[in-house]
């Protein structure tokens, strides 16, 4: 879901690289009380998973395609300020390095897919969390939803600013209805995407997840001691 | 890449009986369950009780953990991605759908030798492959920069900001 220069105007493009850069300066902060030594590196490597899983674009049907975004899985694992960070530096990678996505428009693509979908996937999985207590299937369930609502709100905020700064004169209705409808199918991938290597990670090293401790302080004997301490 | 930060942990130590004094007095070989012995901190040397909290020993190491993902990503990056669907994503089918596909410019590194992760422009599979395992060290390079840089620091209780 990569902008590319040319699809909004100059304005709206340049009140979302604001937008951008304010929340990259307030992830650069909150990410200080997310991130140690030992899960630095794990963000790190984060980005590099997602930069490389972005190049797979698998079939959805009707000639079109998608690919994982990874914003639901970077805010799962490693906490949502770390994503925002990582996301960027993925979608400036790409932007600046291998011409994915505009140079004018990565305020946009930043927005979108690295505060949007971040913000929502963390909202969807931190509210579910705070209201349970702790299960394997909660935390694969959760991640799903995570997963599928970021994409849903990157491609909301797209519609949006198509509707503010488009180019070419189209209904809002029409724009809405497109992108939305095939980002749901796309945000069904996404979310069995996430929820599998969230699950992935559950098994060999739950310890490592930062969503896990907003769970209520349960009792899943499947899960570790510790994280049920530090929630 | 930057990667190679202390590593402040110390590896989790299991609270084996021989490691406590017992082993000192080489001259009975009876395996003493850590007694209260002749050395001066005998008063650590009661059994202790397994502890739970402890990090389970059967679990992945965070450096095999970073070294499993990096070869998962360098495969995906490098093999996957080849056989990856060409169709237009999400954006660029709506693009088409509604017809505003034709406002799309050029990105101004369109000529940047990875653009369109391609090796300078060439369609051939080592080039794809090599533009991907390239993504990935840069990605790696940044992120790694970006995340050493910001990270909490590794100062004792810092409840700072």
């Amino acid at each position: 879901m990569h902008i590319p220069d040319g699809f909004i105007d100059a304005p709206v493009s340049a009140a979302a690289g604001v937008v951008a850069v304010a929340a990259i300066a307030l992830s650069l902060k909150g990410a200080k009380r997310e991130l140690d030594d030992a899960s630095a590196p794990l963000a790190g490597m984060t980005a590099v998973f997602i930069f490389a899983a972005q190049m797979v674009n698998f079939p959805v049907g009707a000639g079109t395609s998608g690919h994982l975004i990874g914003a639901a899985l970077a805010a799962i694992l490693i906490g949502p300020y770390a994503a925002v960070l990582a996301m960027t530096v993925v979608l400036v990678v790409q932007a600046l390095v291998f011409a994915d996505g505009g140079l004018s428009a990565l305020g946009l693509n930043v927005s979108n897919l690295a505060v949007v979908s971040v913000a929502v996937a963390w909202l969807v999985f931190w509210a579910g969390a705070r209201s349970m207590t702790q299960s394997r299937a909660k935390v694969l369930v959760l991640a799903f939803l995570a997963g599928f609502t970021s994409v849903l709100a990157a491609a909301g905020a797209f519609v949006l600013e198509y509707a503010l700064g488009g180019t070419m004169p189209l209904e809002f209705s029409a724009v809405a209805a497109t992108m939305l409808g095939v980002h749901t199918v796309i945000g069904v991938a996404e979310g069995i995407i996430t929820a599998l290597i969230v699950g992935a990670v559950l098994a060999v090293r739950p310890d490592l997840i930062f969503g896990l401790r907003f769970f209520q302080r349960g009792t899943d004997p499947t899960l570790s001691a510790e994280l049920q301490v530090s929630a | 890449m930057s990667f190679s930060q202390p590593q402040p942990q110390p590896q989790p130590q299991p609270h084996t009986r021989s490691e406590s004094v017992t082993s000192i007095s080489a001259g009975h070989h009876e395996t003493v369950t850590g007694q209260p012995g002749d050395v001066g901190r005998n008063d650590n040397a009661q059994p202790t009780a397994p502890q739970l909290a402890a990090p389970d020993q059967t679990k992945l190491s965070n450096q095999a953990l970073m070294v499993i993902i990096a070869a998962v990503a360098l495969v995906i990056a490098a093999g996957l991605a080849l056989f990856a669907a060409s169709s237009p994503d999400g954006l660029e089918w709506s693009a088409e759908e509604l017809g505003f596909s034709t406002a799309a410019e050029q990105s101004a590194v369109a000529d940047s030798p990875l653009a369109d992760y391609n090796l300078s422009g060439s369609e051939s599979v080592a080039g794809r492959m090599l533009a991907g395992a390239l993504g990935v060290l840069i990605t790696a390079a940044v992120a790694f920069g970006v995340f050493h840089w910001f990270r909490r620091s590794p100062a004792r209780d810092t409840r700072d900001d």
